[in-house]
């Protein structure tokens, strides 16, 4: 029997550089739009609060998942940080719409 | 190449604790800014009014390069490809640096207004705040560099990146904590 450890039984799927490019680049669209969106006074500021925190989930999400690449480990993981972007943020809308 | 779902979470286990640990910290500042601004809503939209978002957004644009770096420094890790690492590593430190580049040139605008931590009550928030983060950015490149440098020197390969998943998670939570803290403070009216 090989003694012989391979990189899968060890490490992480190997996501390919295009995804993770594609990541970065969905990751760069979402900042200019919430720039954008936050001083074009199009829309009404309740309307912008709430696009805006959206806007924070997915690119926290994509962050926690592809980056740190927490797709790939136990559920729990994934789970504290999904709930640490959820707590943070319904605590700021809470503040905002008092 | 078969894919075996691993149940602990990237590098050291301690480096979890740590990152919960500061994000909890972060999350208590963002919190308070919040409420403050609650009760101070037509003095934050005035002065934050007087910061610069393109300045913000560059920083925002740095720091998830960085993270894309990174990202892509672990993948080639993964791949046993030590040079690419090393090389993005140093990338992802350069990225770090702009940051700390255009922080920096912030500082020395408001700062150069005579503006300090007793201005009022949105100055506070915001110098603390950023300036808290500023601190993690510059131990997160600390960091980088040392795993970098470790990295030449043949410390890491496929079967043996704990070290460099530990720095690459940290460096992961300083750009999530930058990605929660841009819209608060620079955007969100």
């Amino acid at each position: 029997m090989s003694n012989i450890k391979t990189t899968t039984e060890t490490t992480h799927k190997i996501y390919s550089l295009p995804l993770l490019i594609g990541i970065w680049v969905a990751l760069v669209f979402f900042t200019v739009f919430t720039t954008w969106i936050g001083g074009s006074g199009v829309f009404v500021i309740s309307t912008i609060m709430l696009v805006i925190m959206a806007n924070i989930f997915f690119k926290s999400y994509l962050i926690i998942d592809f980056f740190m690449g927490l797709q790939q480990v136990a559920f729990i993981w994934r789970f504290l940080m999904i709930f640490y972007i959820i707590f943070v943020c319904s605590g700021i809308v809470l503040a905002y719409f008092l | 190449m078969t894919n075996i779902k691993r149940k602990a979470p990237p590098g050291d286990f301690a480096i979890w604790i740590f990152i919960f640990a500061e994000l909890s910290v972060f999350a208590i500042f963002f919190l308070a800014y919040a409420f403050a601004r609650y009760n101070n809503v037509e003095m934050f939209n005035e002065y934050q009014a007087t910061l610069d978002k393109t300045a913000g957004m560059i920083n925002t644009i740095a720091l998830l390069t960085s993270s894309l770096f990174v990202a892509m420094a672990v993948h080639f890790m993964q791949k046993n490809e030590i040079k690419k690492t090393t090389f993005y590593l140093y990338l992802s430190i350069v990225m770090g640096f702009i940051f700390l580049v255009v922080k920096s040139y912030e500082y020395s605008h408001i700062f150069g207004e005579g503006i300090s931590l007793s201005t009022n009550l949105f100055y506070m928030f915001y110098i603390s705040l950023t300036f808290f983060h500023f601190m993690h950015v510059l131990l997160g490149m600390i960091i980088l560099l040392a795993v970098a440098v470790k990295n030449q020197q043949g410390a890491y390969s496929s079967s043996n990146m704990a070290g460099l998943e530990t720095g690459a998670s940290y460096w992961h939570m300083v750009d999530l904590v930058w990605v929660i803290l841009f819209p608060l403070v620079y955007i969100i009216k």
